[in-house]
């Protein structure tokens, strides 16, 4: 039996006490279940955030393999007062990957309960437990002939569904906001119960993954980005595969075309001619995710001149805004939607349309188009060759689908990641009403100097956009505390009530999105 | 005073670690503690030829004739997919390698996921200025890190070392030399040498005329299932 071999114990646990909770993990999961190694742990401390390893270093990794050993562990956490930061699959790159929030926390990795529980092919749903990929899914949905589409996020191949849904993390196609297409929760409590969301309460019931709303208040939102339970199991929607998807892309050759192209593409987006969650990114998104890396043009320290950037612009054939959407349908419908696009882009007078065809399968066009038709990749991994060393921290702020909006903030996040020594690496994801504005705030962790002018710009960010009216949808963790703030106290009082209501030890993530006993909100 | 003994000294001074450093006298006697790998088979990763020519090299020199030992063809398309499918095999081996950031992410993520143990995992970071390491590791690799920072403190230019013990009541290393006129070639076969075979002796002369230039952005590991 493998002994502890960290010195690493969570916070306010005496090491007699942790000692007897692991042999209890051992009892019930099995020792190969219990990691307390640091060989065995390295893995889950693999962070690209700016801050130390150390604070965000597990004290030991459990694997569950199903909702009974998920409520066991809860109990013995409850019993021993011992904070346990859940994941999924652990591969939200740039948001905290598998490492725990705060030092000391176990890692409950649900990884091993990867089972497709459910695919109803005339209703489009899915039922999945967490460890689920999406890559497992699409394999499913090939193997049986199912013809249902998936929307992922970029790291496709490894995320999960579930994770990535219950941290609302978006997609490239007409489902791609992931938490608008859930359908039915089930979660293990902190007291170790069992609760489902929607109509899953229901005994018998078979439409669960089909109505949201169940009767009485609806609470799944609440349980998303959040600490009151651990989701064990999860439905949603999948799209309809259509006869015909057709991705295509519309390069702009100035960086202050943004504007335009935002009135330009809102009108199609509301009315559907354009349905799926468009994507506007910028030039050295472009280039990283074709295998450029900043060192093949300058090793000079600091932000990498416009100059640069129009020359690598020039060279991979990018546009400064290269605008990816997807028209789906029969031919026929595909071929008026085509034509509506063609209009207003001549309307605009800028822009240059670019079929599949046209692009002969180079990248970005490539991944951009298998992200918009379900088909999983990993070709966005490249932004991390860009810069190099480890360093990713994203920053997301939302905005109206307003051209004036989406200028505004991309000037300022220029601004402040180019006086930090660092570039903008963006993208708009045009949503039904909204943009998620993307920001890759790539540096180079083993550069101290850099790191700490990281962490200073995520700052700014954070401050210079709050006093504007923006926040972010989503943080990395060590960034949550200070995201909360910009919601506003009421809203985080309300938070630790119900933390207080449902996990009153204090034992769920404590820290997620700013959520922690500790941090004394009354209601 | 010999200038590996004063580099050392420094460095210890410089982190504030004296007492939880090694001397260089006490590298060979922790070098044989630290060697827990028996006769595992080795696997060999490198993201590209040039990191087969440099980290690579250092493998291979550190390992006594007729080790089990197997390199993946650096970029080779299947290599990343053959290295991911070993992490989960029954076999157990000993998977050592250098790639990109964006490969080196995935790779952990994948060894994560199928459970094996990872006693090293380094971030690198190397142009004509200067070299910067940063290293995550167990206590039992924690020999490879002075034999990096000996290395580096004998022949690079100018380097950075930090090696975080974040499961240790040990303070974390940090090491930096700022000589001028120096190579910065060689420090990637020296890594693999002494990550490959932490107790044998480093012949300096044959492993520098085995190693090329490597500059870039890695990420280096050692994981064993």
């Amino acid at each position: 039996m493998s002994q502890q071999t960290n010195k690493v114990l969570p916070q306010g646990v005496a090491e007699s006490d942790f000692r007897a909770a692991l042999e209890q993990f051992r009892a019930l999961l099995g020792a190969e279940n219990v990691l307390v190694e640091s060989e065995q742990l390295v893995s889950y401390t693999k962070i690209m955030m700016p801050g130390d390893v150390a604070r965000n270093t597990p004290s030991a990794a459990v694997t569950a393999t199903s909702v009974e050993q998920v409520q066991g562990v809860v109990r013995i956490c409850n019993r021993y007062r011992i904070p346990v930061w859940t994941v999924s699959t652990g591969n939200n790159f740039g948001y905290g990957s598998a490492a725990p929030g705060q030092r000391g926390q176990i890692v409950l990795d649900l990884k091993k309960m990867n089972r497709i529980l459910h695919i109803d092919a005339e209703l489009g749903t899915a039922l999945v437990e967490p460890g689920v990929t999406y890559q497992q899914l699409y394999d499913y949905l090939q193997e049986h002939d199912i013809p249902l589409m998936l929307s992922f996020p970029a790291p496709s191949a490894i995320a999960s569904p579930l994770g990535n849904t219950m941290d609302r993390g978006v997609g490239y196609t007409p489902y791609g906001e992931h938490f608008l297409m859930q359908c039915g929760m089930e979660l293990v409590l902190a007291n170790g119960e069992i609760y489902r969301t929607g109509m899953g309460g229901v005994e018998g019931d078979n439409a669960w993954q089909v109505f949201k709303w169940g009767y009485g208040p609806t609470l799944d939102g609440m349980f998303t980005q959040a600490n009151y339970g651990i989701c064990t199991k999860l439905g949603f929607w999948l799209m309809p595969k259509p006869p015909v998807s057709m991705p295509i892309e519309i390069k702009f050759e100035e960086d202050t075309d943004i504007s335009d192209i935002v009135e330009f593409i809102r009108p199609l987006r509301l009315a559907q001619v354009i349905p799926n969650a468009v994507v506007i990114a910028g030039v050295i998104w472009e280039a990283a995710t074709c295998n450029t890396t900043r060192a093949q043009y300058t090793t000079e320290p600091g932000a990498t001149p416009d100059s640069i950037l129009k020359q690598i612009q020039k060279d991979k054939n990018l546009g400064a805004w290269n605008v990816y959407a997807c028209l789906y349908g029969t031919r026929e419908q595909v071929e008026v939607n085509l034509n509506i696009v063609r209009g207003a882009l001549q309307q605009l007078g800028k822009g240059k349309l670019v079929t599949e065809e046209e692009a002969g399968g180079t990248q970005p066009f490539d991944y951009r188009a298998k992200l918009m038709t379900g088909v999983p990749n990993l070709q966005e991994f490249g932004l991390y060759n860009w810069r190099g060393g480890g360093g990713s921290m994203w920053f997301a702020p939302v905005s109206q689908a307003r051209g004036s909006e989406c200028d505004k903030q991309y000037g300022l996040a220029k601004q402040i990641l180019n006086k930090h020594g660092l570039d903008y690496v963006g993208e708009f994801i045009v949503g039904w009403r909204d943009m998620h504005h993307v920001i890759d705030v790539l540096y180079d962790r083993t550069d101290d100097d850099e790191r700490a002018r990281a962490e200073a710009c995520f700052n700014e960010l954070l401050d210079e956009f709050e006093k504007r009216g923006y926040a972010v949808y989503r943080v990395n963790t060590q960034f949550q505390e200070r995201v909360a703030q910009s919601y506003g106290t009421t809203k985080r009082r309300v938070e630790h009530a119900l933390k207080r209501a449902l996990d009153p030890n204090n034992i769920l993530a404590p820290g997620k999105s700013g959520i922690d006993l500790n941090n004394g909100f009354e209601l | 005073m010999d200038p590996k003994r004063r580099f050392l000294l420094k460095g210890m001074l410089a982190s504030g670690a004296g007492g939880a450093l090694l001397g260089s006298a006490g590298l060979a006697q922790a070098a044989l503690g630290a060697n827990r790998t028996g006769r595992v088979p080795t696997l060999l990763l490198s993201g590209s030829t040039e990191i087969e020519n440099s980290f690579g090299a250092g493998v291979r020199a550190a390992l006594p004739p007729g080790a089990d030992f197997r390199p993946l063809r650096a970029g080779h398309v299947d290599a990343f997919a053959e290295a991911c499918r070993s992490l989960s095999g029954n076999r157990p081996l000993r998977l050592i390698g250098m790639l990109d950031d964006a490969s080196g992410e995935l790779l952990i993520a994948r060894a994560r996921h199928a459970g094996a143990r990872v006693s090293w995992l380094g971030l690198h970071a190397v142009d004509n200025r200067q070299t910067r390491h940063q290293i995550v590791n167990a206590p039992g690799t924690r020999t490879a890190v002075l034999a990096l920072g000996e290395q580096l403190g004998t022949s690079a230019a100018g380097f950075a070392l930090k090696s975080e013990q974040p499961f240790s009541e040990g303070r974390d290393l940090s090491l930096a030399g700022r000589r001028a006129g120096a190579t910065t070639s060689d420090w990637a076969t020296h890594l693999g040498h002494a990550l490959a075979e932490p107790g044998r002796p480093v012949d300096s002369a044959a492993l520098a005329a085995r190693s090329a230039r490597l500059e870039g952005r890695f990420v280096s590991f050692v994981i064993e299932v």
